[in-house]
């Protein structure tokens, strides 16, 4: 995951945004919402929330653009005030909340070669504790290095590959509860 | 780490969820959740309104007073004079406790509050006062006789009694008057 530093595609927004250009803040909403939202789903999961958060995640990227010093990527700096903003929200319980906290999931007869395909995918992944799947989300959606994640998840970065090996085992676990062999995937 | 365990971490690697497999399901699934709703930045818009870009974080009201008190407090101590003014007067306050420092009314036993470091030397003796003896009894017959208990009272109940230097005939007066006390049940010169 440690790969060559790439340059960040949004620093020129940022900075056109610091210096109070709409227009560049709208690309920018633009060109990062989606994967911001993404983040808050793994996270959250209520739409509701989701869309308040984003609105008041982009309020502050708004605000405290000028304060961005490039000490991160932008969009990691992004996904960090998402972060806080989602903690608040859910709380520390639901965060920790596991797949073994739902013994009731029973394996169930399902066809991936049919439509339910991302369905169930969806489905495994929801019974990850919020923590899971947002280090999953952080490593192999938003593609970010350990390094990065470390820093948004204010831990080090040991944890980080730790927690990384330890979610992709809830999923499996969970994959399998819901009767599909990973190695079929 | 050694070499077998190294090994062992490889082997769960290998049996946990590959990074490809992992990727993929996180990419299916994304591609599911719909895009942010365009009325979404209306209200993104209609927040900002008015607003524009600052260099310094957004704070709450009550971190923000906070802060500006600490800073208040740490540049006022950052004044040399009055830094020095604050260990003066610390000093002070300490000299005015330990002066002040009760030094009387505390516990001490009978040996303790005369001391005696032998530069008198003088006759010394292991006695044994009578069981029923009252202390102040004791104190006045030490008086009168200008001796110090400079140790004791041991196991078995000796005290180790130092007497002021004095001519022959009167240390010989002292003893018989030490031995026919009601106080002493025992009385013997130490060498």
């Amino acid at each position: 995951m440690n790969r060559p530093a790439r340059p960040d595609p949004f620093l020129p927004l940022i900075e056109q945004t610091a210096e109070g250009d709409r227009d560049a803040f709208a690309i920018l909403y633009e060109k990062t919402s989606h994967r911001i939202k993404v983040y808050l789903h793994r996270l959250v999961q209520d739409q509701n929330c989701i869309d308040d958060i984003l609105v008041e995640t982009y309020t502050q990227v708004w605000k405290n653009s000028a304060a961005f010093k490039g000490k991160s990527k932008v969009l990691t700096w992004m996904i960090g005030i998402a972060r806080n903003l989602a903690l608040k929200e859910i709380g520390k319980k639901r965060y920790h909340e596991d797949i073994a906290d739902h013994p009731e999931i029973e394996a169930a007869a399902i066809d991936l070669n049919a439509g339910d395909r991302k369905e169930v995918f969806s489905r495994a992944l929801n019974l990850l504790s919020p923590k899971h799947r947002e280090i999953l989300d952080l490593a192999f959606y938003q593609d970010l290095a350990y390094r990065e994640i470390a820093q948004i998840l204010k831990i080090p970065e040991s944890t980080v590959k730790t927690r990384v090996f330890y979610a992709k085992a809830a999923l499996k676990t969970a994959l399998e509860r819901m009767g599909i062999n990973s190695d079929d995937l | 780490m050694s070499k077998s365990e190294n090994l062992s971490g490889m082997a769960k690697e290998q049996r946990n969820l590959d990074a490809a497999t992992a990727r993929h399901i996180l990419e299916e699934t994304a591609a599911v959740i719909p895009p942010a709703d365009p009325e979404l930045f209306a209200r993104i818009e209609e927040s900002i309104a008015g607003s524009l870009p600052t260099s310094q974080p957004q704070q709450t009201p009550f971190i923000s007073s906070l802060q500006t008190l600490l800073k208040t407090i740490r540049d006022y101590f950052r004044r040399p004079q009055l830094a020095w003014g604050v260990v003066a007067v610390q000093a002070i306050v300490l000299c005015l406790f330990i002066a002040s420092a009760p030094i009387k009314d505390t516990y001490h036993t009978l040996s303790a509050d005369k001391t005696d470091i032998g530069a008198q030397a003088g006759p010394i003796f292991y006695v044994i006062f009578h069981e029923n003896a009252r202390l102040r009894q004791i104190e006045q017959l030490l008086a009168r006789t200008n001796g110090t208990i400079i140790n004791g009272p041991g196991k078995r109940g000796i005290y180790t009694i130092r007497f002021q230097p004095a001519p022959a005939a009167r240390g010989k007066k002292m003893l018989t008057t030490l031995k026919d006390s009601p106080l002493i049940t025992f009385i013997e010169r130490a060498y």
